[in-house]
């Protein structure tokens, strides 16, 4: 499958974001989309996945053309940058909403879910409510998943998982992932996209990355 | 689950408006569907615009759009006041 996104114009109380930016998203594919703050980042994300609907955008997965949210659930599946799970649910009820049986099962086996299973979202650590928000959009049956800082507030161990899951999930799932946690993004990456003045630079070259101001020294003396 | 988080402060406040509203007189059935109309869109814009409106995107993921969710709980807000009101019309 693909996701294509083109022709992507964003302003912000006249000041341009985002000027014709467009990318082509496979599944097999993990994006690496990187940028400065402010960049855009976070707004191209809720483009592609519906929630923002500027004055001219175009998202397509194969052949459909995604309007709306109600289109873009069964192809997208979106990780914003903070907490969105609802606080006064349980995790279970949470969980069996956005998952099949099979997965919800599956998750739900897990020693670290397991106990969490009963207790309210609201009542989870940042680290813990994170974690379980990154399995379950990375488990949910849409095959493309957005994550908007999926590393932030992670600890080490669980990053190390997330990256594996990634890779994991990147064999059916095509995965767009955005974090200034940039290393961690480059290690599992297997296209880089910067966001620089407004327009996507899709990268030849990791080592771009220093050409276009992103990292402050080259990449081998980092 | 997204409008319990509108339903229960809204009817509780207006509960409590049509139980003393008219100083501890008598209970107002109508007033309490009065007050339920127009308090339950106040409640969804605190609840939703403010407290949790990163919520939102849990709910898009599910298919749901924000416009969705609001049109959706503004019908039954007007369900709710009908049978509050129609019932106190019928109990008079």
């Amino acid at each position: 499958m693909e996701l294509k996104v083109d022709s992507v114009f964003v302003e912000y109380e006249f000041r341009p974001v985002l000027r014709g930016v467009h990318l082509i998203c496979k599944t097999g594919e993990i994006i690496g989309l990187l940028g400065l703050n402010g960049s855009g980042k976070s707004t191209l994300l809720k483009v592609i996945q519906r929630s923002l609907i500027p004055d001219a955008s175009f998202v397509k997965v194969d052949d459909d053309v995604i309007l709306s949210q109600s289109q873009s659930h069964k192809y997208i599946t979106y990780l914003p940058q903070e907490s969105f799970l609802p606080r006064q649910e349980k995790l279970k009820t949470v969980l069996a909403l956005q998952l099949n049986t099979e997965e919800y099962i599956s998750l739900s086996k897990r020693d670290n879910i397991a106990k969490l299973l009963n207790q309210r979202c609201g009542s989870l650590s940042g680290g813990e409510s994170r974690f379980i928000e990154i399995l379950m959009v990375l488990n949910s049956p849409a095959p493309f998943v957005l994550l908007d800082e999926p590393f932030n507030g992670l600890a080490p161990i669980y990053k190390d998982e997330v990256k594996e899951l990634i890779r994991l999930k990147s064999q059916s799932k095509g995965i767009i992932i955005t974090d200034h946690d940039y290393r961690n993004v480059l290690d599992i990456s297997t296209k880089e996209i910067l966001l620089f003045d407004g327009i996507s630079i899709h990268l030849k070259d990791k080592k771009e990355l220093y050409k276009y101001g992103y990292i402050p020294k080259p990449l081998d003396q980092l | 689950m997204y409008y319990k988080k509108v339903f229960y402060p809204t009817f509780f406040i207006t509960l409590g408006i049509g139980l003393f509203g008219a100083g501890f007189s008598e209970f107002s059935l109508g007033r309490f569907g009065q007050s339920f109309f127009i308090l339950a869109p106040t409640i969804l814009f605190i609840q939703y615009n403010l407290r949790f409106k990163n919520e939102y995107y849990f709910y898009g993921n599910l298919g749901f759009s924000k416009g969705k969710l609001i049109i959706y709980s503004l019908l039954v807000n007007v369900l709710v006041t009908f049978i509050l009101i129609g019932t106190s019309v019928l109990w008079n």
